[in-house]
């Protein structure tokens, strides 16, 4: 679809075509749905998420002023949901993850012969066990970075914080992942020893 | 264990399973028709409670415009003289003013 169609789908669904805007809904689905599977746990979460992100931006067309690319725009409220996202639902993971805290372990040690996409899911799993011992600021900017591979720029022009504190924030993310993945490892190895 | 980097490597390749569920759609456009009618009763109500409060109002500056109206009908009535086209006037008239 051309800039000038989406243009005109924009001015459609400002209007009140619901038609135009479920276009648009079409048209974003990849990112909307690949930026919250980033920050969701199971489908029924990640439907609640991209419906919110969707309401959001319906509501949001009113004032949209068309002197930013309504790809920024709708991507910067994507972004802006997921983080609310996580600062509202952080009690009630932080008390799940008290009753399940076993994190997840590879089945496979990581060589040549391994199925790429088993490793990539388990990789997954287990960074995203990581992201949720981080606070929310933290875990978007290490998101944004290392997993959906943005630049810094680009980050800060979403979070609407500045390039530095983006680095900081990622920095410190992986720090802190790295820790916890690395104090696993050894007590996984300790017991290895044990057994 | 895999080295943390090669982890995160793996884990920004993975996309997670992202696709939306059956009725997905007709649920968003169902919640989008209920906030568009949300807003429109919004709207309607908002109207109607300022209707109501206008003719309220209205109702309660009957009792003052009764009042000047009856005012002003003694007064040109009453043939009170010229100038004295205030209450004010006639009252300051009656003010004893002896030893002032």
């Amino acid at each position: 679809m051309s800039e000038c169609d989406e243009s005109d789908l924009v001015q459609r669904a400002k209007s009140g075509d619901d038609g135009a805007y479920a276009l648009l809904v079409e048209r974003y689905r990849d990112r909307v749905f690949g930026t919250a599977s980033r920050f969701a746990r199971g489908r029924h979460e990640l439907e609640d998420l991209a419906q919110e992100i969707y309401l959001r931006v319906w509501k949001g067309l009113a004032s949209f002023r068309e002197d930013a690319p309504f790809e920024h725009w709708f991507m910067r409220i994507t972004v802006r949901t997921c983080y609310d996202f996580l600062r509202k639902h952080r009690r009630r993971r932080e008390s799940e993850v008290l009753v399940d805290d076993a994190p997840p372990t590879p089945t496979q040690e990581f060589d040549g012969n391994a199925d790429p996409e088993q490793q990539r899911r388990e990789a997954w799993e287990i960074v995203h066990s990581l992201l949720e011992e981080l606070g929310e600021k933290d875990r978007l900017a290490v998101t944004l970075i290392d997993l959906e591979q943005l630049s810094v720029k680009e980050a800060a022009a979403l979070t609407g914080w500045s390039e530095s504190n983006v680095k900081v924030r990622a920095f410190r993310a992986r720090k802190r992942m790295k820790e916890i993945y690395d104090r696993r490892e050894d007590a996984i190895e300790a017991n290895q020893r044990t057994d | 264990m895999k080295p943390f980097e090669t982890l995160m490597a793996l884990a920004s390749e993975y996309r997670p399973d992202a696709e939306p569920g059956p009725g997905f759609d007709t649920r968003l456009q169902a919640r989008i028709r209920e906030l568009r009618e949300a807003s429109g009763d919004l709207g309607t109500s908002f109207s109607a409670l300022f209707t109501q409060w206008l003719w309220r109002t209205s109702w309660g500056l009957t009792p003052v415009v009764a009042i000047l109206v009856l005012f002003f009908a003694l007064s040109y009535g009453l043939n009170l003289p010229e100038g004295a086209g205030s209450l004010v006037y006639h009252l300051a008239n009656l003010l004893p003013v002896d030893g002032f």
